[in-house]
């Protein structure tokens, strides 16, 4: 008797959960990613063309659902949009801070953005993470830079406990596997 | 696994760093008239103390930034780590 089997008859497919309870993935497709590099005088215009300050601790954010700047270092941030409000952004920016020497820089086809929602979203990422993401320390005006799964990350807390993980584009299939395989216990439900 | 302070991002595992060697060794002024005995001072010429060793890291995972730290080379004992442009902390006893 032959056994039908197609190579992949046992992926996770959209709507489909691979495991009892269910953490949910969606690849978000996509997300505006602005790179700014400023320092000195130049923190204030760039405040000034963003609507609010920039964040100055480390690992802090600042903004809103529609802009938000991320810190990626003591003079670099990660503003992150809505895809197609990156080009008025730049705009905006580059005219804000025309005297003050700067980079801003459209990254947004760099990284891909993966979300894990769910209860069960901290323990999956605890597999493969260093950080303390308990809200208690890593709450929602805060980001990271870290390593998931050795792949280099910026995590981004969301509303109702769960992460957005910036993943650069060529790691985000690797980082998407290790994601389903590592969540298999909790159950993950792929969406989008 | 090392905790290293990151002077930005605080303490995180040394998987997030990378090793920089030896801190605070200068390049020669004149290079031109450098002798050959101050090149290969320069360049290949290291304390590789048995104790407290000022050391370059970069967290390479997170904020991506060099700088130093005094780490003793038999215990691994972190003392501190400073920015660069910082003053240079006095090792400890």
């Amino acid at each position: 008797m032959t056994v039908e089997c197609a190579p992949l008859d046992n992926v996770v497919r959209p709507g489909e959960t691979n495991g009892p309870s269910g953490i949910a993935l969606t690849d978000r497709r996509f997300v505006g990613q602005v790179n700014l590099r400023v320092r000195g005088s130049g923190l204030t215009a760039a405040g000034h063309a963003l609507g609010y300050a920039l964040p100055m601790a480390a690992n802090t954010t600042a903004g809103d659902a529609t802009s938000r700047a991320c810190w990626l270092g003591p003079d670099e941030w990660l503003i992150v949009c809505d895809d197609g409000k990156q080009a008025e952004l730049i705009q905006q920016l580059s005219a804000a801070l025309a005297i003050d020497p700067n980079a801003v820089t459209d990254v947004t086809d760099a990284r891909a953005v993966l979300r894990i929602a769910g209860a069960c979203a901290r323990p999956v990422l605890a597999k493969g993470c260093t950080l303390d993401l308990h809200p208690r320390v890593f709450g929602a005006d805060r980001v990271a830079q870290s390593l998931i799964a050795r792949a280099q990350v910026m995590i981004l807390p969301i509303e109702g406990g769960g992460y957005d993980l910036f993943v650069a584009r060529s790691f985000a299939g690797y980082l998407w596997d290790w994601l389903l395989d590592a969540g298999a216990e909790y159950g993950i439900r792929v969406e989008g | 696994m090392l905790l290293i302070p990151c002077p930005y991002c605080g303490e995180r595992a040394e998987g997030e760093f990378r090793y920089g060697g030896e801190a605070h060794f200068r390049r020669p002024d004149n290079h031109l008239e450098a002798t050959d005995e101050a090149w290969a001072d320069y360049l290949f010429m290291r304390k590789n103390p048995k104790g407290w060793h000022r050391e370059r890291w970069m967290h390479l995972a997170g904020c991506r930034r060099w700088f130093y730290v005094v780490r003793h080379t038999i215990t691994h004992k972190i003392a501190t780590a400073y920015k660069v442009g910082d003053a240079h902390p006095d090792l400890p006893a």
